[in-house]
């Protein structure tokens, strides 16, 4: 008899904790989104549709979304190494959400063992990307401090890939008392990981390609105008002339 | 920091104390004044509206920092710590005021750089970072106002606590006639500036139409 993780933790018991954290993360969401509008982010997005008409904005946003997003072309101005390794932290995320999904899907009541299956083979490249990307960044972290947001994300991120493996190989051995306790720590530290996106660095993953491409709409919004000054600051300084110039009620 | 708008000449002398002060890159402008030209001929006028950095108690730009390299001091100003910053930009997108800037472009003004600029080019890292007006945080420390500050010529800038009641900037308001609400730019985006303004009161009277004396009338 085969150590299934199914066992371990009943699958409605974690669906439920999934759709606890998935209730944590739309509140953290919304957050972010409430301090995004307010400092006037989907006010840039509303002008620079105004001016590049709604089709221009969907074509910029493919543009720049396969241009520029999925290769983190923004970060290759700074190394070599640190594009390989925000790459290699980039994409190990998606293969293993990847997996995950597919095993859900898939295999519902016993996931695979065999580490030729598909969600398997996935899964183990996006943990080995993950690890390799984390040694990196916590390397760094180590060398050089950085805030509590960035250490949780990377340590998180980490320790979910990690444990991950050391789940798959103590159950390979038939290792029930490791096996739980491995998996509740990868269970754990998936659940924190998600739970807290928002608030730690994480969220940049969404946020800051999308502040790049509000900049990119914005800079072709002001080129269509004519106007020299690229990106966001010359909407904003329109809007602040406007601002004062009302409390004057000139013509 | 108070802007007094009735005193603004727009003559760009603080844009230039901040360039010489910090020796910043190319199209990098801590402080700058932006140009509106109001009103319908023949009564025309100019508004002029002084920027920098607003040092906001609630700053936008610190919140979407992902790597946590902009921090507020305990004095309140807004600065970015350069070996922190990862270049994500997020900041510069999110700050309502556009004071931040990103020196993706040409470092100098000229193809070989100037004395000046290798000094300043020296204390700056290879990789470009997010930069901000700092408010003249080393001279603030040593007990002098900022650049821009001293440089202006109609010291329409008022530089000190707002917290303390017998600073320059509280002093200011209360010997001010007319006198006047200091106001903040763009409150909407909740940020509460640290950076306010007063209203040019000179401003409606300069594009009010001028009563012109005809001819005959009042004569003999």
């Amino acid at each position: 008899m085969s150590l299934r993780l199914t066992d371990l933790y009943p699958v409605w018991l974690v669906d439920l904790g999934a759709v606890i954290t998935l209730l944590i993360i739309a509140l953290g969401i919304a957050y972010r989104i409430v301090q995004l509008r307010r400092a006037g982010v989907f006010t840039l997005l509303r002008l620079s549709a105004r001016q590049i008409g709604v089709s221009g904005l969907l074509v910029t946003s493919v543009k720049e979304i396969f241009s520029r997003v999925a290769l983190s072309r923004d970060v290759i101005s700074g190394s070599r190494w640190r594009w390989a390794a925000h790459y290699s932290q980039f994409a190990g995320f998606i293969l293993c959400a990847i997996a995950t999904t597919l095993v859900y899907i898939y295999y519902p009541t016993a996931e695979p063992r065999e580490f030729t299956s598909v969600p398997k083979i996935v899964g183990n490249l996006g943990g080995i990307l993950l690890i390799l990307g984390g040694i990196y960044f916590l390397r760094k972290i180590a060398n050089r401090g950085r805030g509590l947001a960035d250490v949780a994300f990377t340590s998180m991120l980490f320790t979910a890939a990690v444990t991950g493996f050391a789940t798959q190989f103590s159950r390979v051995s038939e290792e029930a008392t490791l096996t739980f306790l491995f998996y509740t720590i990868h269970l754990l530290s998936v659940a924190v990981l998600l739970a807290t996106a928002p608030l730690t660095k994480f969220f940049h993953a969404v946020q800051t390609p999308f502040l790049r491409l509000v900049e990119r709409l914005s800079t072709s919004a002001m080129m269509k105008q004519g106007a020299l000054a690229a990106g966001s600051r010359a909407l904003k300084e329109d809007i602040l002339l406007e601002s004062v110039l009302r409390k004057y009620s000139y013509e | 920091m108070l802007i007094d708008l009735a005193y603004c000449i727009g003559c760009n002398a603080c844009t230039i104390a901040c360039k010489q002060e910090q020796g910043t890159p190319p199209n990098v402008l801590y402080a700058r004044v932006l140009v509106r030209e109001v009103g319908r001929y023949p009564n025309v006028g100019k508004v002029f509206l002084p920027l920098l950095c607003m040092h906001c108690e609630n700053p936008p730009c610190m919140k979407v920092c992902p790597s946590g390299a902009i921090t507020r001091t305990e004095d309140g100003i807004v600065v970015v710590n350069e070996e922190i910053c990862s270049g994500a930009q997020a900041c510069v997108t999110a700050c309502p005021y556009g004071a931040i800037f990103y020196p993706d472009g040409p470092q100098t003004y000229f193809e070989t750089p100037t004395p000046f600029e290798e000094y300043h080019m020296a204390k700056r890292r290879k990789f470009p970072s997010a930069m901000k007006c700092n408010l003249c945080i080393h001279r603030v420390r040593e007990g002098k106002e900022p650049a821009c500050v001293v440089t202006c010529p109609t010291e329409c800038r008022i530089f000190g606590d707002w917290d303390d009641p017998n600073s320059k900037i509280n002093k200011y308001l209360a010997s001010r006639s007319p006198k006047g609400e200091p106001f903040p730019l763009r409150p909407e985006a909740g940020t509460r500036p640290k950076v306010l303004y007063l209203p040019d009161i000179f401003a409606v009277r300069r594009v009010q139409p001028i009563e012109l004396v005809t001819s005959g009338e009042g004569v003999g």
